[in-house]
């Protein structure tokens, strides 16, 4: 299992294009993956829980991932918040 | 991390305002997140003298009897007494039915920052309201990744991985005429040390969302009563793909039933409560919210001690043994 942390530095914050390509990307790995916020941990491969995290600019995410490819699922969930999910901005 | 809320929380809550609280001294306390205990306590031990009866984090009520009794004290003991409670590094104080104490105790509560509040309300009503209040706040709670759907009143919790079709399952529930409670996240609340409450994440309240549709409102599609707030969680169903595994565990799970095992069901526990699970494989072919009702009023029957393998099974038995034809 890791646990690492994402920051958001994309200025629309989490909101609901961005929760569809966290989504998109995690469900493309086997590995349970979730991210958390004040204690509120949600499924990354649901939209509606990651939408509730309601997560602006600026806030920073507790990410876990467990399973076979967790090393590479975290690595694929990283880059997508460090390329601030493809916004440029 | 010990739960803790403010008097000023308290006093902001819907459910205080018709018992016209106001604060008479100490109001330099009020923000301070100082009650971590569900139950309120009653003066009346400490007043009489007896120490070590004042449970830490517990806002104390003095009504009726406490001012009568504190009366048959003589106004010195009586201060002091109060002064000792006040000083006892409670949360706070609350005085029913229009009492008030002494000035000196006042201003004693402002120094120490220790919140008098008082009310017109009689010491029941003011339990009455409260009571509920703290019980929720403090009640043991966690969010699951699921759905929690109102069937028959049993509210039934489905859980799997992201895609195996809980939603879909639950929408075709709630075709059937059951309700949605929660999709997605499930918010869940232990009480009374037995009970386990389910609700939906307050951003996601009668909202589902399926792939390849979109998000929808239920409310919007179904009516108002296709939703529901809260249910009490009764039983839970994990679905799961249809694997060769999953085949063999679905055998092995039959060849005990039949085999009269039918009490070692399995369970899973939440918040440290039992809670009955049935294990589905989804397949093609397999309605799931079907088996799903179905296995509800298994459980509903079961309750009412009804069983339907157990007289089954006893006549085959019957027969078998050649008591009947």
């Amino acid at each position: 299992m890791k646990t690492i942390e994402v920051h958001i530095s994309n200025r629309l914050g989490l909101h609901a294009r961005a929760a569809a390509k966290l989504v998109h990307t995690a469900s493309e790995y086997e590995s349970d993956i979730f991210l958390s916020l004040n204690q509120e941990e949600v499924n990354a491969k649901s939209i509606l829980g990651l939408l509730t995290l309601a997560a602006t600019k600026g806030t920073t995410l507790g990410l876990r991932v467990d399973g076979v490819d967790e090393d590479s699922a975290s690595r694929a969930i990283v880059s997508l918040f460090e390329d601030k999910f493809g916004e440029g901005e | 991390m010990k739960q803790s809320l403010s008097i000023a929380d308290l006093l902001g809550q819907p459910c205080m305002a018709h018992l016209g609280l106001n604060v008479i001294g100490g109001a330099a306390g009020l923000s301070r997140r100082i009650v971590t205990s569900p139950r309120i306590q009653k003066s009346g031990l400490a007043l009489a003298g007896l120490e070590g009866y004042v449970k830490e984090g517990r806002l104390q009520v003095l009504g009726a009897s406490e001012f009568d009794f504190l009366k048959t004290l003589g106004s010195e003991l009586a201060e002091k007494r109060l002064l000792a409670l006040v000083c006892s590094g409670i949360p706070g104080i609350i005085c029913t039915k229009g009492h008030r104490p002494h000035e000196s105790v006042l201003r004693c509560c402002d120094e120490a920052g220790v919140p008098m509040l008082c009310t017109d309300s009689l010491t029941s009503d003011l339990i009455e309201s409260i009571a509920p209040f703290l019980e929720d706040f403090f009640s043991p709670r966690i969010q699951m990744h699921g759905v929690l759907v109102d069937v028959f009143s049993k509210g039934t919790l489905i859980l799997g991985e992201p895609g195996i079709g809980k939603s879909e399952c639950a929408l075709e529930l709630i075709y059937r005429g059951h309700r949605l409670v929660a999709d997605d996240v499930v918010v869940i609340k232990r009480f009374h040390r037995t009970g386990l409450q389910g609700s939906a994440h307050e951003r996601l309240a009668h909202f589902l969302e399926l792939r390849g549709v979109g998000i929808i409102d239920v409310r919007n599609h179904f009516g108002m009563t296709a939703s529901s707030d809260s249910v009490n969680i009764s039983l839970i169903i994990q679905l799961i793909k249809l694997s060769r595994e999953a085949r063999e565990q679905e055998m092995i799970r039959r060849e005990r039933h039949l085999r009269g095992e039918r009490m070692t069901h399995e369970t899973q526990e939440i918040l440290g409560i039992p809670v009955r699970k049935y294990i589905m494989a989804v397949a093609p072919g397999r309605d799931v919210a079907l088996m799903v009702e179905t296995a509800v009023r298994k459980s509903i029957l079961m309750g009412r001690g009804i069983d339907d393998e157990g007289s089954f099974l006893q006549r085959i038995e019957r027969i078998a043994a050649g008591e009947e034809a």
